[in-house]
């Protein structure tokens, strides 16, 4: 198949399930409850945080909400890749897709390139939503802001092309989806988990205590590699250093994550086949 | 000696102190009986020697960190290694730390680009569980392992450092600012030290004759201003003698050591004896780290929560306030290092210490900044520029609670004479008009100080339209979900049709 037909075919496959993506009113009532939730659980708090204080010194209160909100959506499309292709497999359409001009390649790219679009759209609203928060609170909508907007788009693309692989290497739906789910929870709560932990102040640490850090600390270094959070985590934090260099790291490395996670679940979408 | 053993880091400044009151209370004990001059010269001298003998006991900080304390000894019976040790003395940032790196301890940790004491000698060493740490005898056991120290990097020797002499200098006075110095000036340094407490000593021997000199003279006035009833002008009174005043500094013995100042990079280090051979167990991996990242450190005193001070570090933090706010910022020049390296670099002989931090950064304050303006920006344009000044918490008088920040000013304000302020700083005044400021710092020549600027702006209470603005997705959804309908109601339409 040449490169002109298989892109047409992404596109063509691409564009028809964006379609049903935006004509449909799931998308905008996740992002509704998404943005709600994260408007009552984290800006609010942080206003009271400030009013309580007078006066507090935070990192742009917007981050972080927009962290939970970007987080959670493209949870929530790598869950739909990851539903995508096993359900497809199970019903019997993979088989007569691919009686027509649609190869390995072409499908899993436009599975890819579909959930991206996806996400283009989440960022619009979110963009839209966080500027509005930023100016009824004046909490400021700097250019860090724009630098996460981007980034976001990298997060997403890992946790896509995870669901895709996920998606492919499972034959049943209800396997992947738990399987991604699992991963997934796993991921944030390693993080969450890394987090406290390292937020406890080391006086008087039991060695219990510090030997759970040891494990979760070297834990870490294989979950900067394997969790789409930790890029994401690195983009963010290079992002509010200001260090342009580490934030084209991160772009780059997620962009390699993601390659090869495509090119690993057509490689295993080809050896296990379309039929049920 | 053995009061030396059982001493802590904070506690060693009194012992100077301790032998200079102890001298004089003994001396007015034997003064109300009348002691000759030669007596009080005997007690001045005796108490200088104490002192003296005091601050030459003072070990380098790597030893007063890890020095096995007495009463240890006596709860246990520890298995006691005669080993290979690098004793180190790092530059913190703060003051020079004391650490020891046993045998096991492969990598030791020092700051790049500052001056560092490491020493190579051997000495009994036990691990304590109790605390989780290796202890050293420093004081009965403590034999330097002559040869030099050569570092390489990549396997090329990069250099070869001889022992140097050393002291540590506090121009305030022990516990204050501390100063390293080297070679001839540690000497110099030194000498003049004990030349000026030697002095002290002699105008304090010298004080104490004319004292009782004024003292006998006064009597002799009393006793004639008692006898006759008329009492003398006061230009025939004689002035009492001044009460002379002890050095406030403070400067150690010079001893020592290798003073090793690197560049950040990973070297190894090894002692070569006079044979130009490798000292057993010297061979060890020396990681010299540098900062993150630099900046400076507010620390923030709200007015109208004085006791509730905190930090900003990161120069992505912004400030938030609530209305029109009053604080006062205490800058620091800081830097950003890796936790555990910089734990570690002080820890060697916790073996646990910092472990499982090595993803961890911390923002370490170093100097004070004093000398430089704050600048108060708004939409790009300087209104405002503030100077470093001292203020005094004033409790307010009464039952009731309260407090009032003042500018210190002892010359205006009779109640703050004798006292001293309570803290030093900018004093910020903001308007909570929903505006946004901007703040840094800028040196002599106008130059704003790398990381010093943070954004000001004050929040808005946004009610209900925080979550009014959350439905934008849906409306959008209902517009599209109408429009799908209405086409599909059309489309329908037009196949009945």
């Amino acid at each position: 198949m040449s490169i002109a037909h298989r892109a047409h075919a992404i596109r063509v496959l691409a564009k028809r399930e964006i379609k049903s993506t935006l004509y449909g009113v799931g998308l905008y009532i996740t992002l509704f409850i998404v943005f709600l939730a994260a408007s009552y659980f984290f800006v609010n708090s942080s206003l009271r945080n400030v009013f309580d204080g007078g006066i507090l010194a935070l990192t742009n209160p917007i981050t972080e909400p927009f962290f939970f909100s970007v987080g959670i959506a493209a949870t929530y499309l790598g869950l739909c890749s990851a539903l995508a292709i096993s359900r497809e497999r199970d019903l019997g359409t993979l088989e007569v897709l691919f009686y027509g001009p649609v190869d390995t390649f072409a499908y899993i790219g436009a599975k890819f390139l579909h959930q991206l679009l996806a996400f283009v759209v989440v960022l619009i609203f979110a963009a839209v939503n966080f500027f509005l928060v930023s100016q009824v609170t004046n909490f400021g909508f700097t250019s860090d802001f724009v630098g996460l907007l981007v980034l976001s788009l990298f997060l997403t693309s890992c946790m896509v092309s995870f669901g895709i692989f996920l998606s492919v290497s499972t034959r049943r739906m209800m396997v992947s989806v738990l399987v991604f789910l699992g991963l997934v929870f796993f991921f944030l709560g390693f993080s969450a988990a890394h987090a406290v932990i390292m937020s406890l102040p080391s006086q008087g640490m039991t060695p219990l205590m510090i030997y759970v850090r040891i494990i979760l600390d070297n834990m870490k270094v294989v979950m900067d590699w394997i969790s789409p959070i930790s890029y994401f985590s690195r983009g963010m934090t290079a992002v509010f250093m200001g260090d342009a260099a580490q934030y084209v790291l991160s772009l780059v490395s997620s962009i390699v994550y993601s390659g090869i996670l495509l090119v690993a679940s057509a490689w295993v979408f080809k050896k296990q086949g379309v039929r049920r | 000696m053995q009061l030396m053993r059982s001493c802590r880091p904070g506690s060693l400044w009194l012992v100077p102190v301790l032998i200079l009151a102890l001298s004089f209370a003994a001396f007015a004990q034997e003064g109300d009986q009348g002691p000759s001059v030669e007596q009080i010269q005997e007690a001045a001298r005796q108490a200088a020697e104490q002192a003296r003998q005091a601050i030459e006991a003072l070990p380098d900080p790597s030893q007063i960190f890890t020095q096995i304390d007495p009463e240890q000894l006596n709860q246990g019976t520890p298995t006691r290694e005669y080993q290979f040790v690098y004793s180190l003395s790092p530059w913190t940032g703060v003051q020079f730390g004391g650490t020891f790196a046993p045998k096991g301890v492969d990598t030791m940790f020092l700051m790049a680009d500052v001056t560092s004491i490491m020493n190579a000698q051997r000495t009994d060493v036990y691990y304590w569980p109790i605390t989780g740490e290796y202890m050293a005898n420093w004081f009965e056991k403590r034999d330097e392992v002559p040869g030099k120290l050569q570092i390489e990097q990549n396997g090329k020797v990069i250099a070869t450092l001889e022992r140097v002499d050393y002291s540590y200098y506090y121009p305030t006075g022990y516990g204050g600012q501390q100063t390293l110095l080297l070679g001839e000036e540690a000497i110099r340094t030194y000498e003049d030290y004990q030349n000026r407490i030697n002095s002290y000593y002699d105008s304090v021997s010298k004080y104490y004759d004319a004292q009782r000199v004024w003292q006998s003279t006064m009597d002799k006035i009393l006793a004639e201003v008692r006898e006759t009833g008329v009492p003398k002008k006061p230009d025939e009174i004689p002035e009492p003698p001044r009460q002379p005043q002890a050095p406030r500094d403070f400067a150690y013995q010079p001893r020592q050591a290798f003073a090793v100042n690197l560049p950040a990079g990973r070297y190894t280090v090894k002692v070569i004896d006079d044979e130009g051979n490798v000292v057993e167990g010297s061979e060890r991996t020396l990681q010299v780290y540098d900062a993150r990242r630099t900046g400076v450190g507010f620390g923030v005193i709200p007015e109208h929560k004085w006791t509730r001070r905190f930090q900003s570090n990161d120069p992505s933090d912004t400030f938030y306030l609530d209305g029109t706010r009053v604080f006062y910022i205490l800058p620091f020049s800081a830097k950003e290092f890796n936790y555990y390296q910089y734990n570690k670099m002080t820890n060697l002989h916790k073996p646990l210490e910092a472990e499982g931090t090595r993803s961890a950064w911390t923002w370490v304050h170093f100097d004070a900044i004093t000398k430089a303006k704050l600048q108060v920006l708004k939409d790009g344009q300087v209104i405002q520029e503030i100077n470093y000044e001292p203020f005094y918490v004033k409790q307010t008088p009464g039952y009731a609670l309260g407090y009032e920040i003042v500018k210190f000013d002892p010359e205006n304000d009779p109640t703050l004479q004798g006292r001293a302020p309570t803290f030093e700083g900018y004093r910020v005044v903001l308007a909570g008009d929903g505006s946004s400021y901007e703040l840094r710092f800028v040196d002599e020549n106008g130059n704003v100080l790398e990381g010093s600027t943070r954004s000001v702006r004050s929040v808005q209470r946004p009610g209900n339209s925080l979550y009014a603005v959350t439905v934008v997705p849906l409306v959008v959804g209902v517009v599209v979900f109408g429009w799908r309908r209405s086409k599909a109601r059309k489309g329908s339409a037009s196949e009945n049709a």
